[in-house]
């Protein structure tokens, strides 16, 4: 059966919230059934790089979402190795970015699975998300470019899903130096294997229908075409039933799970992401399958998400569930100046 | 008249082309799933005969549409 495009992103957008609501059903915290910010940020701490005790944990979903790109890309002959497009400014939008979506306390996909779980602060999250998209695109417009990749070697390209294999033996073997939290969200999690399978389905169905949390924005505001964005849609219906089913539909801006309600805080933090997906061509968990696929680019922003994780927690920027932080709000404004400079300083002209 | 579909290693080169070729009335579009994982831009071209000169050196690929197949007809630098 061939299915359009839009079709295919429905699809993938409900295999996403019904993931999401399995592995939250199975012990994942509220409304993060899938966070790649929230779940990189625990790897992060779980291999020591940042020491807040309450988010440590190798998260299986992660590992899933790398193998599960790359099994299906080299099964289906699109496992390509390239990269070489301007790492070094990648890997600094990309700890920005994870300090955005620490500041609002989710990625992209949790800012629709919270949306999905009735959470309105995280409608004020969506809104920044398209303001940043939209700026991007406005750069993107006027000739803003990272350079163009180049075929690298099979071995640069099987390094990433390597490790993260190697990262899959930390988890089963838990030798002594890598960290579990005992209580708070690290500590909360659906059985590993429940986890990694997750993952792989939903690694594999990324990889298949290119979903994309910023692309769907950017090619319904680009190409004039509101089914583009009919992925984002899918994730938000299949929560909110699924959580009405599961009498976890809580609509309000007081009390949500792991939120807070500073207005400035959660539009500033997800204008950053939104604005940094899409000079970096893909949201967090976009960059995530194709880290699988060979695009050793994204695997750049997967390493400079995981350092902004340890920066996030190391300089106190991340927000808890109650507030902002001051620090936090500096960061925002730098990574908003840091992300500025990069689209004027890689403008060209769109001329022959 | 033929249908064309042009592939860019970036957006930038996408936008250069589509001006370089206005007389043909090009349409910018996302990347066809069936040429590739990447979900860059391309261009929708219809003529008779494409010229590949005056793509831009970061055009990546062109394909000839004949019904639901691409034929790959002009490659540039991989």
């Amino acid at each position: 059966m061939k299915l359009e495009r839009e079709q295919q992103l429905i699809v993938a957008g409900v295999v996403l919230g019904l993931a999401a609501l399995l592995l939250t059903f199975m012990g994942n915290p509220a409304n993060m059934g899938f966070c790649i910010a929230c779940f990189l940020r625990d790897t992060s701490g779980s291999l020591g790089f940042h020491s807040a005790v309450k988010v440590q944990y190798i998260r299986p979903e992660i590992i899933g979402l790398v193998l599960g790109a790359f099994l299906i890309s080299f099964a289906k002959k699109d496992f390509k190795v390239r990269g070489g497009s301007s790492p070094v400014q990648r890997f600094f939008l990309s700890i920005f970015m994870m300090i955005g979506a620490l500041v609002f306390l989710g990625c992209p996909v949790r800012m629709l699975l919270r949306i999905g779980g009735g959470d309105l602060n995280a409608i004020i999250g969506l809104v920044g998300f398209a303001v940043g998209i939209f700026i991007g695109i406005k750069f993107l417009e006027k000739g803003f470019s990272l350079k163009r990749q180049y075929t690298l070697s099979t071995a640069e390209g099987a390094v990433f899903p390597a490790v993260t294999f190697g990262l899959l033996l930390l988890l089963l073997f838990a030798p002594s130096f890598i960290k579990f939290s005992t209580e708070g969200p690290g500590a909360m999690h659906a059985p590993w294997l429940i986890s990694l399978v997750g993952g792989l389905i939903v690694g594999a169905v990324c990889q298949r229908t290119r979903f994309c949390t910023a692309g769907g924005i950017r090619d319904t505001i680009m190409f004039k075409k509101v089914g583009y964005g009919a992925g984002l849609i899918a994730v938000v219906v299949t929560v909110i039933i699924g959580n009405i089913v599961l009498k976890s539909f809580n609509l309000g801006f007081e009390g949500q799970p792991i939120a807070h309600t500073d207005g400035l805080g959660n539009f500033l933090g997800m204008v950053l992401v939104g604005w940094g997906a899409v000079l970096l061509g893909g949201c967090p968990l976009r960059q995530v399958a194709l880290s699988g696929e060979g695009n050793v680019d994204s695997v750049v922003v997967i390493l400079g998400l995981l350092v902004g994780a340890g920066i996030a927690h190391n300089f106190g920027l991340a927000s808890s569930g109650q507030r902002v932080t001051t620090n936090g709000m500096i960061a925002v404004a730098i990574g908003l100046i840091f992300t500025l400079i990069v689209s004027f300083g890689n403008l060209y002209s769109t001329e022959e | 008249m033929r249908e064309y579909i042009v592939t860019f290693h970036t957006h930038l080169s996408a936008i250069k082309t589509s001006k370089a070729l206005s007389n043909l009335n090009p349409i910018i579009a996302p990347v066809p799933r069936k040429i590739s994982s990447s979900c860059g831009s391309c261009l929708r071209i219809n003529c008779d005969q494409l010229d590949f000169k005056k793509l831009d050196r970061d055009a990546h690929k062109v394909f000839l549409i004949n019904g639901e197949e691409y034929k790959l007809v002009w490659l540039g630098e991989e």
